[in-house]
């Protein structure tokens, strides 16, 4: 058999291999493979610990144990396939030779597999395998070995960043504190605004998950829980080429732990980030939990800052900036949604492998550095992943680091002095328990202390002016510090400084995309023996200037007075326009005439209506307030005289061909002889 | 709409004895409609009788139980005609058809007397400024007009209607800023 025959079955085993691990949903054949792979290693051991004998279609191929493990990590599969597919760890761990011991292993590191499960309560059915009963496969594998993060490769490339923004240590397991100054060591550089992508240290099992923005694979995770049970896509956020991920699936209590720092820039407090967690086995009670920092025995995923807030060179743990998820009781629920977000997940095989696990989807979250003195400082942030203290367990932390961004109230003017208020970081962060207090500025003494509580307002002014609006937001957070677990209440405030520009009362505002009439009565006084007495006014003109929502001169348009002068006044009538985007209009009056010429120019009567629409005007005389005149459709007038006493004498009307008095007439005169 | 507000100081008051709160006034009018009797009295119309409606249902008719609430029974009644803005001084300002067609009222000289009458028109698409009583209060004649250029409005015994206009020198002009549908933002 030809060297590349042999290379082609092996690729081929390797296939069925995958095959048969990835369709198995019986305990029990995953076991009889995990046992025959044990056999295999054990044989392989038998043979020098260096190849492995295995016989295929009548043709015995011999397997160099390294490059099983080279074929396996050069494995086709997804690193997502592979990920939380607990039932996969039995089956690698029988084809690794463990690591180092760990310090709690009790069955040490050449324990075979079948002494392994032996050893953890399993009873085996030497004639075929078979688990008969008992055990706890977790334990197992705890004791068994760890095992290597498949999803590792050395030769992951560095994508597209080449300083280093972070690096990683695993802690290994819990017995460190939290307090330990060790992690000032790593060098980290800062993430600019809006950057994300993080490189890690190539020892360490935390892994890059590649993506390109747009494309399926790279924004979902796949989390296998169970081959026979569901799948869970959590759908990375968008917009970054990378995240990180920490953890692993190695049997045995470990916490990961990245620290990156970066500079706060000046007017931009507020760090973004998102998290998904997947933790295993959140049911570990108290009692397991001696070693862990909150004494419950429950995985966790922590968010820490510090920065120096007292400028006394020293970093401090920056208040309610921290945040974190505790694995939660899954209550022996198989599967439940536990909390908004949270969903609790059998992790494993139905049966003696249940066990429950706690998945957050991606979640997006801020840190806000505003109120302590951090901006343009250098601040620490410390993404810490926790599994539960006993047994060989699993979790992951993904993280996505959006950047430092300002904070703000958005707001969006509506009709007459109505505005909607939203915020601008905040709004859609669902930190825990916020409440929000709103001061518009127009407040009175003895209002409420808050106008609105709602995360979105909407308020209308009675006037314009300049209003200071305050928003103060209140929310919880996990303190960390001394009292682990605690809560605490933070809080801050934005203000902003608001021109409210509408007009008192309901202003008039034609609506842009519809067409009007502008008509205005004009005159103009030529001064006698300069010019000759002219037969159409064309100094004076009405200038209508549109502007554009963002205030941007758009159009213009330019009336004259056109047809009859009418005892000394001519009309303008034009219709216009308004453009569709318009957001404000300027009307001019001018008079264009020059110093020399010294024409001076009456406007009188203007007005302005729909095109369609019928309008008519009145004059009132300001101090008897009897109607003086009425301006009909054309906005031609129809005169209303009065003598002494109040009664009309006279109606005249204003036409075309001049004003003509329509009507006269005088009662309650003594008749004089 | 809001209102305005031109009392300046805000001092300690009761709404309801200003007349500022309490004010009841007709929102939507409807009509009802439905057969109306007609009968004959030796071969004629007997108009004594005629004309009134074959039956009536109230628009409103109490509950039995619970007794306190009403009930709307709209089945014959048909919407005429709706209020959509009134005047802080109590005018109404603009009303809507049941064709949805606007007609709307400006009202000047201290918001007491209309000054312009429009249909087929919404209150916020009618401007008219005859310049006489840009003296009467600082708060009627903002909405359309040429407050800014107050100083170039006068008597100067020339005018098309009224007593006053605005007179425009050789080179000046007078302006009108409209804000429309939004107040730009900052």
């Amino acid at each position: 058999m030809s060297g590349s025959m042999i290379d082609l079955m092996k690729n081929r085993i390797m296939k069925v291999l995958y095959q048969n691990i990835y369709t198995i949903s019986s305990i029990k054949l995953w076991c009889i493979l995990c046992l025959l792979m044990c056999s295999l290693v054990a044989f392989a051991q038998e043979e020098g610990d260096s190849t492995v004998t295995y016989t295929f279609n009548d043709t015995t191929i011999t397997f160099n144990l390294a490059e099983i493990r080279q074929a396996l990590e050069q494995t086709d599969m997804t690193e997502d396939e592979i990920e939380m597919n607990l039932n996969f760890d039995l089956f690698w761990k029988s084809l690794f030779p463990p690591p180092k011991p760990h310090n709690r292993v009790s069955s040490g590191s050449n324990t075979s597999c079948e002494e392994c499960l032996n050893l953890n309560g399993f009873i085996v059915d030497p004639a075929n395998g078979e688990i008969q009963s008992g055990g706890d496969c977790w334990s197992h594998q705890y004791d068994c070995t760890a095992i290597p993060n498949p999803n590792y490769n050395p030769n992951l490339p560095d994508n597209t960043v080449t300083n280093p923004k972070f690096l990683a240590q695993d802690y290994g397991d819990l017995n460190y504190n939290m307090t330990d100054p060790s992690w000032t060591d790593y060098t980290c550089n800062h993430p600019g605004p809006g950057e994300a992508s993080i490189i890690v240290n190539s020892d360490s099992p935390y892994t890059i998950m590649q993506s390109t923005p747009g494309s399926y694979d790279p924004h979902v995770l796949r989390v296998l829980i169970n081959p026979s049970s569901e799948v869970i896509e959590l759908n990375a956020p968008s917009g970054n080429s990378q995240f990180l991920r920490i953890g692993d699936q190695v049997g045995g209590y470990h916490a990961h732990r990245i620290v990156g720092r970066f500079t706060v820039p000046t007017g931009k407090p507020f760090f973004k980030y998102n998290y998904a967690v997947a933790l295993h086995d959140t049911d570990q009670l108290p009692e397991h939990g001696s070693g862990n920092l909150d004494n419950t025995g429950k995985p966790y995923f922590t968010v820490r800052f510090r920065g120096d807030i007292d400028d006394d060179g020293i970093m401090d743990e920056i208040p309610c900036a921290d945040y974190s998820v505790i694995g939660t009781d899954s209550e022996n629920s198989n599967l439940e949604t536990h909390l908004d977000g949270i969903r609790l997940y059998n992790v494993g095989a139905i049966g003696q492998y249940s066990q429950p696990g706690m998945i957050v989807n991606w979640t997006p979250n801020v840190a806000n550095f505003s109120n302590f003195n951090l901006e343009g400082k250098e601040v620490e942030v410390e993404f810490t992943l926790v599994e539960c203290n006993q047994g060989g367990h699993s979790g992951w932390a993904y993280i996505d680091l959006v950047g430092c961004e300002e904070g703000g109230i958005n707001l969006s003017a509506g009709g007459d002095c109505a505005y909607s208020f939203s915020t601008e970081t905040f709004g859609n962060y669902g930190l825990d328990n916020e409440s929000y207090c709103w001061q518009f500025g127009d407040e009175i003494p003895g209002d409420p202390p808050c106008s609105s509580t709602e995360p979105n307002p909407s308020h209308t002014y009675s006037a314009p002016g300049t209003y200071t609006v305050t928003l103060n937001i209140e929310y919880e957070n996990f303190f960390f510090g001394n009292n682990f677990g605690q809560s605490e209440v933070c809080d801050y405030e934005l203000i902003y400084t608001l021109n409210v520009c509408c007009d008192c009362e309901s202003s008039f505002a034609p609506i842009p995309g519809r067409d009007y009439v502008l008509s205005a009565w004009v005159q103009e006084d030529h001064p006698d023996g300069i010019t000759p007495k002219p037969t159409t006014y064309d100094v004076a003109s009405v200038v209508i200037d549109f502007y554009n929502q963002s205030n941007q001169f758009s159009s213009t348009t330019t009336f004259k007075a056109k047809g009859a002068i009418i005892d000394g006044w001519q009309r303008i009538e034009e219709e216009f326009s308004v453009p569709a985007n318009t957001g404000s209009i300027r009307v001019r009056l001018e008079n264009s005439s020059t110093a020399a010429e010294s024409i001076d120019v009456y406007f009188d009567d203007i007005r302005m209506h729909p095109f369609d629409a019928s309008m008519k005007s009145f004059v009132y005389d300001p101090l008897t307030l009897r109607l003086s005149a009425e301006l009909d459709e054309r906005n031609y007038a129809t005169y209303y005289e009065y003598d002494e006493e109040g009664a009309l004498i006279r109606v005249k009307k204003e036409t075309e061909r001049g004003i003509m008095t329509i009507q006269e007439g005088r009662n309650a005169i003594r008749k004089n002889n | 709409m809001s209102s305005c507000y031109c009392t300046g100081e805000l001092v300690s008051a009761n709404p309801y004895v200003n007349g500022e709160k309490g004010n009841y006034r007709p929102v939507k009018s409807y009509a009802y409609l439905t057969e109306r009797n007609q009968s004959n009295d030796n071969r004629n119309t007997n108009i004594r009788v005629d004309g009134t409606f074959e039956d009536f249902q109230p628009y409103w008719m109490p509950n039995v139980n619970p007794a306190q609430e009403w009930n709307a029974n709209p089945a014959q009644w048909t919407f005429a005609s709706e209020v959509t803005l009134v005047s802080p001084y109590g005018m109404e300002l603009e009303n809507r058809d049941a064709l949805e067609r606007y007609s709307a009222a400006e009202y000047g000289y201290n918001n007491t007397l209309p000054t312009a009458v429009a249909s087929n028109s919404m209150y916020r698409e009618i401007g008219f400024d005859n310049f006489e009583d840009y003296d009467c209060t600082t708060c009627s004649a903002d909405r359309f007009g040429f407050k800014e250029d107050e100083d170039k409005v006068g008597d100067y015994n020339v005018s098309h209607t009224g007593k006053k206009s605005i007179k425009l020198k050789p080179g000046e002009s007078a302006e009108m800023k409209i804000n429309i549908s939004s107040c730009p933002v900052q």
